[in-house]
């Protein structure tokens, strides 16, 4: 048999990144800013959506929430009370989200009607990182019980983010917590990438998220 | 873990590059995994000899490059190759480094085999 020698140099996950395109391209069609939140388990991923759902429909602001979870839909009901359209994509155990399932659950939503789309990854800080989604920006929620060292033992996942959050900075005094070691990890992985610190549970630092959303949205709005 | 999921990708992926060279099944395969990709390759082999079999990959020789990690140091301006990451300048010991790369995850070669002429052509025929 003739054996030939070919040269490829292709991403091995090139078909999800088609379908994130695919994604992106709808998404800037219905002038929705979509941005992905991605963080382990505990980090305040859901928190942080509660209070910034709580602060954009003060605003008048219209959004709608995508959550994956392995297996039930309570971050979903969780999320329901703010009279936002909270979808739950259960991966039935898969440990991330993949462009495809958001692709299929945008089949049903009204995008035109949003300023905004987040999507709550599954609690995981490896998996998801492979896997873009189509987000305008992707989000990495650290909290502080977690440790400082998180940042450095994930790097994938900070890599491929536009912003480290890190969330439960009101319980710093209480923990032996390195925060500059935590910005100087994320720096080196990432000179690009934005850096906000907050409390969901104080409130503290709330502001300038919001401010970072709408950064985003008028960026996505001019695009 | 992913490494399931991101073989089955890479497979659909190796078969339709195979497709598009006209190719029948492949020999070698040479994957390039970068250090901070979040991939571990011992459990990427471990999904290769779990779901090759069956696919035009099956018997392949299935090979991971996994490359020196570069690291530039801001201070000292100069750049280093490291086998692992590394948070401080091994040169001047400052922090003000960038990590450069490592993210990668691609298929980088394969060594197919081509039917001969005749054998294909009755093959295909014979399927119709």
């Amino acid at each position: 048999m003739p054996v030939r020698q070919v040269q490829v140099y292709e991403k091995i996950l090139k078909a999800n990144d088609y379908v994130a395109q695919q994604n992106r391209q709808l998404f800037d069609r219905a002038k929705v800013t979509v941005v992905g939140l991605l963080g382990g388990p505990g980090s305040g991923k859901t928190s942080l959506l509660e209070r910034t759902l709580e602060k954009l429909s003060g605003e008048g602001q219209k959004a709608a929430v995508l959550v994956g979870d392995l297996a039930t839909a309570r971050d979903a009901e969780r999320l329901g009370r703010f009279e936002v359209e909270a979808v739950q994509l259960t991966t039935g155990g898969a440990c991330h989200l993949e462009a495809q399932q958001v692709h299929e659950a945008l089949q049903g939503m009204d995008l035109e009607d949003l300023d905004f789309l987040f999507i709550e990854n599954v609690g995981n800080l490896v998996c998801p990182a492979s896997y873009d989604l189509g987000e305008h920006a992707r989000v990495v929620l650290l909290s502080v019980p977690e440790g400082d060292d998180k940042v450095a033992k994930y790097p994938s996942i900070v890599r491929r983010a536009q912003a480290l959050v890190l969330n439960k900075v009101d319980l710093l005094g209480a923990m032996d917590f390195d925060e500059e070691r935590v910005w100087n990890d994320a720096r080196a992985l990432n000179p690009d990438m934005r850096f906000l610190r907050l409390s969901c549970r104080t409130g503290e630092g709330l502001d300038a998220w919001l401010a970072y959303l709408d950064e985003l949205r008028t960026g996505a709005a001019s695009a | 873990m992913h490494e399931m999921s991101i073989m089955t990708s890479l497979l659909r992926a190796v078969e339709g590059k195979v497709r598009e060279v006209g190719a029948v099944r492949v020999r070698r395969l040479r994957i390039l995994v970068g250090r901070i990709s979040g991939i571990e390759p011992d459990l990427l082999e471990t999904a290769f000899a779990f779901l090759s079999p069956g696919t035009v990959a099956e018997g392949a020789a299935f090979e991971i490059r996994i490359p020196a990690l570069q690291v530039r140091c801001n201070d000292c301006q100069r750049t280093f190759e490291l086998d692992e990451i590394q948070f401080a300048c091994p040169q001047c010991g400052g922090s003000n480094v960038e990590i450069q790369g490592g993210d990668e995850l691609l298929i980088e070669e394969m060594e197919v085999d081509f039917a001969s002429a005749s054998g294909s052509g009755l093959r295909e025929n014979s399927e119709g």
